[in-house]
């Protein structure tokens, strides 16, 4: 199941994904495996998506997907955002991403200036891979849990990533 | 040739730590052009096994195999791995593309902890700390710098621990703090101005240890 998105110029965005709305886009009752694809192309969208487990449990082999495209600038959560020096415990605010259970990815392409995000996973074996191209940009990436994954990609002058990986 | 050598600390000359565990890891490229520096903070904290390395494009291989990386110059990059069978490998500048004004910490606790910060370029700071309180699994820190100029603090505490400070260039300054029981120091300076005796920040090379290896080179141009 898949759920294409592709506004341009949208402001104050706010999506979220569950169990409910994985079966709105077409979640067949074999596979409670939730997939959003968001591609967005645009200023200042403000981003905070969350999938959590699903009912099944994270032994059914349920797993979650985001993959996520942006290109422009300010994007993700730049009008609440944080600027460099973010503490180690700093909570997922701007362009909020969140996973909650086992096998999850989260793909984030980001092309643009000054955009801010925050992702999170929570459960093991989970992965992120990002890949950020431009200027200024910030990303935080937050993952609890056991054999999780961070990959990442940052070209550009000026970036800033923060990861924090805990087992407790 | 400190690629060379990177390369064999990766790949075969640090201990592999196959247990189970939390297994987190990070593989890492920030790339920039001109003089405004990218920031990398990395905390893998109360997690075992952890890894940081580098080629999250899978440009030069399997990722693991290959340092996280910090292209450009005044780059800022801090490391903190706590637990057991932590790895952390940083490189900032490359062969070809030396980078200036970049600064590297990086913390390592546990058992059989490894850390590797290699800087190629100028006016460079790496600061290493590692510490393990295991006999039957030590810990390895190393820092390799090649350029002028350059900073380095290497600190190494625990049992059977291993420390390695490498700077081959002019007017580098270090400080090299090893202690503990059946410590192995590997201390080279390479270059002209060489400070390592209080001066320009430089505290000089400390080594308390019972049974250890020491071996230290200074070459004057």
């Amino acid at each position: 199941m898949s759920t294409p998105f592709n506004p341009r110029r949208v402001r104050n965005l706010v999506i979220a994904t569950s169990m409910l709305v994985s079966v709105m886009t077409g979640a067949s009752a074999q596979d409670n495996s939730n997939t959003l694809t968001l591609a967005v192309e645009g200023e200042e969208n403000v981003l905070y998506i969350s999938q959590v487990e699903t009912p099944s449990g994270s032994g059914s082999g349920a797993t979650n997907q985001i993959d996520i495209t942006i290109a422009g600038e300010r994007n993700g959560g730049a009008a609440s955002g944080w600027v460099t020096d973010l503490p180690s415990d700093a909570p997922l605010m701007p362009g909020e991403l969140m996973q909650a259970g086992s096998g999850n990815k989260l793909s984030l392409n980001v092309q643009g200036q000054n955009n801010l995000f925050a992702m999170s996973q929570t459960g093991e074996g989970n992965r992120i891979t990002g890949q950020i191209i431009g200027q200024s940009n910030e990303a935080l990436v937050v993952q609890n849990g056991m054999d999780n994954t961070a990959v990442f990609s940052q070209s550009g002058q000026g970036n800033t990533i923060m990861v924090s990986q805990s087992s407790l | 040739m400190l690629r060379y050598l990177l390369a064999s600390l990766v790949l075969a000359g640090f201990p592999i730590v196959a247990s189970a565990g939390d297994n987190n890891r990070v593989d890492l490229l920030q790339s920039a052009t001109g003089s405004i520096g990218n920031t990398l903070t990395i905390d893998q904290s109360n997690a075992d096994n952890s890894l940081v390395a580098g080629d999250p494009l899978g440009i030069q291989g399997a990722p693991g195999e290959s340092p996280a990386q910090q292209i450009g110059d005044d780059n800022t990059a801090t490391l903190t791995l706590e637990g057991d069978g932590t790895r952390a490998f940083l490189e900032q500048g490359q062969i070809g593309s030396p980078a200036f004004g970049n600064e590297a910490s990086a913390f390592i606790a546990g058992l059989a902890g490894i850390g590797m910060i290699q800087q190629l370029g100028a006016d460079n700071f790496a600061s290493l700390t590692v510490t393990s309180e295991s006999s039957t699994s030590p810990s390895d820190g190393a820092i390799f710098q090649d350029g002028n100029k350059n900073r380095g603090t290497l600190t190494v505490e625990g049992i059977n621990v291993s420390g390695t400070l490498r700077q081959v260039g002019d007017y580098n300054a270090n400080n090299l703090s090893v202690s503990g029981q059946n410590s192995s120091v590997e201390f080279t300076q390479e270059g002209t101005g060489i400070v390592n005796s209080g001066n320009s920040g430089s505290r000089g090379v400390s080594v308390y240890t019972n049974a250890g290896n020491v071996s230290i080179t200074q070459t004057n141009y």
